[in-house]
């Protein structure tokens, strides 16, 4: 049973039937999914034919006035200007001190009109960025339901289901579709590294989308999936997640687990070239200085048990720890995400990890010499395709 | 322009502004003062009162000025030497009478006799332990405050200096220091004293130009910040100088003109013009853009970052923190021409002299808590000067003019500040019979005009209230107490940094001393 303190998504009385084994957990207040039957099977179709991720708990901003996108650019790490409108942006956000708040997208429909995406609640610190600007920021997670569709599928699917507009639908774009009578936004975007699309709609349809996605799937169907696939796939893909690589600066409280976007992999998303923005100041200064003291790396780990919560080792000295790992099925090999000490970050540097695990009630270790790599473990060609 | 390339511009021409802009100038930089007003000085400069009369405009009891800035000014430091002595309160009571608190403490005691034995036998010692504390509290207020990076030797020698000079002073003072600096100003005063009007005289001096009551918390701190910084080493307390408090702001004007700095008055500045974190010069309100190498505020801090930066250049949280410092003033000025002197009673000793009408705490705490709602206060307790004394120049042969602080009087759009002449006027002619009848010309400003006609934020005195947690590391916000600002080559160097207001000019060459310190290894933001 879903607990009752727990709100239901508008796609809520679809899932709960679906999810064979309860399995559930808490998501912005929303019982979410974990698991409907078994997380292999699931992640199976994401990477083979198309799934289905109730992703309505997600808090979505409506940013629109003359400055909105002044606004946004006083608040995120990018340049906005560079995103046209009809497409999408993945940006992080700081803090004065150049630590990382969230990270997020930010759809732009027009010059003046945005929808930005993100995992917490971010209206104080908006409605303070935005201090002396024309630019209503609203909070409109609940005017909007949403599902993510993913899997090499998804496309076909989409255009079974009358949205033409797929067809020319570039990575990152967004268009406001009908499905049939049922408006829709679809993004191309996703956290699974795969071709992808995310569909936006009101609560009242929620469900009619869903219905009429499955039908349009037909035979080869549409697998409803829950976070543990997803966080399968969001490992592979080496997409970073809140509370997993980094901690909302404005909730740590030990200085040592403030993260900066330098320490994430995300120099790219750092644009100096434009004017002020929150951060700026100090992350010129921790490029100056030679960045913060960590890096995310990928781990390749040898053997098939994943290094959930490791110590990583260098020469018997700890550097670092992972922050996700699991058994990537694509990649028939252990990974995992780690921060650890910048020195020890290049490609190919051998570092140790102690992977503790189970057999029956005994606790045992496993020593393992894993190789530094590039996080983002796979490049789907099909994801920009 | 055809003009030399402008190294150091000022927004704003206070005191702190002068000393500074004169010190960057004797060190060779080309250097210019915006002053919005038709004279510099600000709150420290002279106005004309009544055709004849002129009189301090805020600042009507000077600290000694600060060393360092004495020595920025070089021969014109002369012209602000406070020579006439310290000034001697004489406490206004009731009944007619008077209480004489003068700087020398077996004075204040002899004249305790008369009110009580217990006061004048206690008085020399907590004379003595209450500058005791102040001095302790010296090392605080002379250099830029330290940064907590202990990694950084400069720092952590600021650190261990106040911590021995707190230390060094023996384990109970210590101990003591640091069991009254949090406390109201009342409860000491009820713990140590039992004449009511001498705890009035304290608490008033504790609260006066804050926004605090004698019951507010850290009040002692807000007494022992004005002992410790009207006495630098060796000067016992507040002054008069020679010639009047108004030769001091002319005075720094020509030491400032002297050292080449290029003074331009009606120049107000309306926005200080940033470009990807770095200022790059200043607009004038007639649309003027002057471009410098680094701009200097003596504007306060809220004013500074919120509307001459503006949030298009200052990060949300920075911002955030700097519109929460308290800049409510709460102090209002009242100040007369008159056709006589009024009787007030002189020192024995003779000398400068202040006049206070403080009764008891509670006189001082009801008045707090008309202001602290917002309401006119019906008895405020008074600061009352006579500059003419001291300068007879300032007013016509045989008239004078009179200088009043009032404690307290709202902050408020409806306020109006005629009333507020005229409360005053009443309650000195409750003390002085025949006031009333002398009054030539009264203006009477509440904190909405002081900010008006001084643009400080609130009106109030210090560019943002003097407390604890808006001092030393955290003046005027923390992380941000060593003059320099977010934006790389903008200073601040006004009250609203460390170590507040007073005409010292310490802000002033501190600000200096971080921006030729810059000049030299490289500059970058705070």
């Amino acid at each position: 049973m879903t607990d009752a303190a727990l709100q239901r998504t508008p796609f809520h009385e679809v899932l709960a039937p679906l999810n064979k084994v309860e399995a559930w957990e808490r998501w912005q207040g929303y019982a979410t999914v974990t698991r409907f039957y078994n997380e292999a099977q699931e992640y199976a179709a994401i990477r083979n034919s198309a799934s289905l991720y109730d992703i309505s708990p997600m808090l979505k901003y409506r940013i629109a006035g003359r400055d909105a996108a002044r606004f946004l650019n006083r608040l995120v790490t990018r340049d906005i200007d560079r995103c046209r409108p009809g497409r999408c942006f993945y940006t992080p956000w700081c803090n004065g001190e150049g630590h990382l708040i969230e990270d997020g997208t930010i759809f732009r429909f027009a010059d003046d009109e945005f929808q930005l995406n993100c995992a917490e609640h971010n209206l104080t610190w908006f409605e303070a960025t935005a201090r002396g600007l024309d630019v209503t920021i609203e909070d409109v997670s609940e005017q909007i339901a949403a599902v993510s569709l993913q899997g090499p599928l998804s496309r076909e699917i989409l255009r079974r289901a009358g949205v033409d507009e797929v067809e020319g639908l570039r990575y990152f774009g967004l268009v406001r579709a009908r499905m049939d009578d049922l408006p829709v936004t679809v993004t191309r975007t996703g956290f699974t590294g795969d071709l992808g699309y995310e569909l936006w709609v009101e609560p009242r349809h929620a469900v009619d989308l869903w219905h009429r996605l499955m039908q349009a799937g037909g035979e080869r169907g549409i697998t409803p999936i829950g976070s543990m696939a997803l966080d399968i796939a969001r490992i592979e893909a080496g997409h970073i997640q809140v509370h997993s690589e980094y901690q909302d600066v404005r909730t740590s409280v030990d200085l040592g687990e403030k993260r900066s976007p330098f320490e994430l992999g995300l120099d790219w998303a750092v644009d100096f070239r434009k004017d002020h923005f929150n951060g700026r100041r100090a992350l010129k200064r921790q490029q100056d200085a030679g960045g913060p003291p960590l890096r995310l790396v990928g781990l390749d780990v040898p053997g098939r048990r994943p290094a959930v919560d490791s110590v990583v080792y260098a020469r018997g000295k700890p550097v670092g720890q992972t922050t996700a790992a699991t058994w990537s099925p694509l990649l028939k090999k252990s990974i995992a995400l780690a921060l650890v000490d910048a020195a020890h970050a290049a490609q190919g540097t051998e570092l140790q990890v102690e992977i503790y695990y189970r057999r029956e009630l005994r606790l045992l270790r496993a020593d393992q010499v894993a190789r530094v790599v590039p996080h983002r473990f796979i490049d789907l060609p099909r994801r920009q395709a | 322009m055809n003009e030399r390339k402008i190294d150091v511009v000022f927004v704003g021409g206070g005191h702190n502004g002068l000393v500074a802009a004169t010190r960057l100038a004797r060190a060779g930089l080309h250097v210019v003062v915006l002053e919005a007003a038709e004279h510099t000085g600000g709150a420290a400069a002279e106005f004309e009162v009544h055709p004849g009369f002129r009189a301090p405009a805020l600042a009507h009891v000077l600290p000694a000025l600060d060393r360092r800035a004495a020595r920025a000014l070089g021969e014109h430091r002369h012209g602000i030497d406070p020579g006439s002595g310290d000034v001697t309160a004489m406490a206004l009571l009731p009944d007619g009478r008077s209480l004489e608190l003068s700087p020398d403490p077996t004075r204040t005691a002899a004249a305790l006799r008369a009110h009580s034995a217990a006061d004048a036998a206690a008085w020399p010692d907590f004379h003595r332990r209450l500058h005791a504390h102040a001095a302790a509290l010296r090392p605080l207020l002379d250099g830029t405050p330290p940064r907590l990076d202990i990694g950084n030797r400069r720092n952590l020698l600021a650190l261990g200096r106040l911590g021995w000079s707190i230390r060094r002073r023996g384990r109970t003072q210590m101990r003591e220091l640091l069991r009254i600096i949090t406390m109201n100003v009342a409860d000491l005063l009820e713990d140590e004293l039992e004449t009511d009007a001498l705890r009035g005289a304290f608490a008033l001096d504790a609260v006066l130009g804050t926004d605090h009551g004698p019951r507010s918390p850290n009040t002692v701190f807000t007494l022992l910040h004005r002992l410790a910084g009207q006495a630098p080493r060796r000067r016992a307390a507040s002054s008069v100088p020679a010639g009047g408090v108004g030769r001091t702001p002319e005075a720094l004007a020509t030491a400032a003109a002297a050292a080449g700095v290029e003074i331009r008055t009606g120049a107000g500045v309306r926005r200080i013009h940033a470009d990807a974190g770095v200022a790059r010069g200043v607009e004038l309100d007639d649309g003027t853009m002057i471009e410098a190498h680094t701009v200097v505020s003596n504007a306060d801090p809220v004013t500074t970052f919120s509307d001459l930066v503006g949030p298009d250049h200052l990060d949300a949280d920075f911002l955030a923190e700097v519109r929460a410092i308290r800049t409510r003033g709460t102090t209002g000025k009242v100040t007369f021409a008159l056709d006589t002197l009024p009787g007030l009673p002189l020192p024995a000793g003779g000398g400068p002299a202040r006049w206070l009408v403080a009764p008891s705490i509670e006189h001082v705490e009801t008045a707090f808590d008309h202001v602290k709602y917002g309401e006119a206060v019906p008895d405020p307790a008074l600061e009352i000067t006579v500059p003419s004394l001291t300068d007879p120049g300032c007013a016509p042969e045989g008239r004078h003019v009179m200088s009043v602080n009032v404690a307290y009087a709202p902050y408020g759009a409806d306020v109006d500040p005629a009333g507020l002449g005229e409360t005053v006027t009443a309650v000195i002619e409750r003390h002085l019979p025949g006031f009333a009848g002398s009054v030539l010309a009264c203006e009477a400003w509440g904190p909405r005009e002081i900010e008006q006609r001084f643009g400080m934020r609130g009106g109030h005195w210090h560019h943002g209230d003097i407390a604890l947690d808006q001092f030393f590391m955290t003046r005027p916000v923390p992380g941000f107490a060593q003059y320099r600002t977010p934006l790389e080559g903008l200073y601040l160097c006004g009250a609203g940094t460390h170590p507040g207001g007073g005409v010292t000019g310490t802000n002033g060459i501190n600000a200096a001393r971080e921006i030729l310190r810059d000049r030299k290894h490289g500059r970058q933001a705070a």
